[in-house]
């Protein structure tokens, strides 16, 4: 059984603007964010996760994306160093959470940003870390000191998918989803060199964050908006649970965004 | 010609950070010479690089390093 860490969306809200899809013109209907959540926690827990919940602050409306928080491998934890002085409060929170169930708090030095799991996926035989709009390249540096695993840090170039999760989802058979567009020529180079059976997602269905699936062996919870993905996950065996996430897309975030793994990996 | 040495660490073989360097010197119309390489032994070792680069002007050298650190380049210390 996977567990997984969620954050209910009590102060959720479109209240600053750190990415293109966010529009403070534009606000989330709360009672309907708050269905979508809710639609969320229980496909997960229907497939047999144990849903962690850590509570919710108010006047951070982005801790709902609990994949932000820090990257966790075994017992340790790697919390973020926020880009963004909007979300940065949250670390202390989620800090504090992981350090009361018993995790070994790994602190990144401050002038190294890093946005966890968000940046920061297991695939194929490496940790895959994505930079430049989130995290830094210098930071997978010390991630890889303080894990002592391989890590291969990929260039994002297309504003839209700033973290790693928005445009690329490993699979448990070793594959992984992603959309190569959001990478720059070497990157690409560098997934296809190391992940090897990849499914290209067509930029309509990236634009619904269709790569923004939490993937529970082969059972993939991902947005509504992407027929052709579903169609191609189904034909090779995985179970596809398509969820509405309207009210968290204007944020820019998804299921993915909306989840952590405790842990990602029990080891490198 | 105007010269500057910075160093690579990390998993920049697998990355192709190494190459991307590499190329983006010779695009920006510079050269370089490697002083020292450190290939990791096992997979998770990471590996090491000092490059000296050569450009035209002081600008483009500049103009070059800054981009190299976004790609996480660090300029050597004199010695």
């Amino acid at each position: 059984m996977r567990e997984l860490l969620l954050c209910p969306p009590d102060y959720y809200g479109i209240e600053y603007e750190i990415n293109p899809w966010m529009s403070r013109a534009r606000g989330a209907e709360t009672e309907r964010a708050k269905s979508q959540w809710q639609g969320l926690h229980q496909t997960l827990e229907a497939l047999d996760s144990k849903i962690e919940l850590v509570p919710p602050q108010p006047k951070l409306p982005d801790m709902v994306f609990t994949a932000n928080a820090g990257l966790a491998i075994g017992k340790k934890f790697i919390p973020s160093n926020f880009r963004h002085q909007e979300r940065a409060g949250e670390a202390p929170y989620f800090v504090r959470w992981m350090e009361e169930r018993g995790y070994e708090i790994r602190r990144l030095p401050e002038n190294l940003y890093f946005e966890g799991e968000g940046d920061a996926l297991f695939a194929g035989d490496g940790l895959f870390c994505g930079y430049k709009f989130r995290s830094d390249i210098q930071s997978h540096r010390a991630v890889a000191e303080m894990l002592g695993c391989l890590v291969i840090s990929v260039e994002l170039v297309d504003p839209r998918f700033y973290h790693l999760d928005t445009c690329f989802c490993p699979l448990p058979d070793g594959g992984a989803v992603w959309f190569p567009a959001a990478f720059d020529e070497y990157g690409q180079r560098a997934i296809r060199a190391h992940v090897p059976e990849l499914i290209d997602v067509e930029e309509e269905e990236a634009k619904c964050f269709s790569c923004n699936a939490v993937v529970l062996e082969r059972d993939i919870v991902l947005p509504k908006g992407a027929p052709n993905l579903v169609k191609t996950l189904t034909a090779r065996g995985y179970r596809c649970h398509e969820l509405p996430m309207s009210e968290f897309l204007k944020a820019g975030g998804a299921c993915k965004c909306l989840t952590m793994f405790l842990p990602q990996k029990e080891k490198c | 010609m105007f010269s500057e040495t910075i160093e690579l660490r990390g998993h920049i073989i697998d990355s192709l950070t190494l190459t991307k360097i590499l190329d983006q010197i010779v695009t920006q119309g510079a050269s370089f010479n490697t002083v020292e390489f450190r290939i990791g032994q096992k997979r998770a070792d990471q590996s090491f690089a000092r490059i000296e680069i050569t450009a035209p002007s002081q600008e483009s050298l500049d103009e070059l390093i800054t981009r190299l650190r976004e790609q996480g380049a660090e300029v050597a210390p004199r010695k």
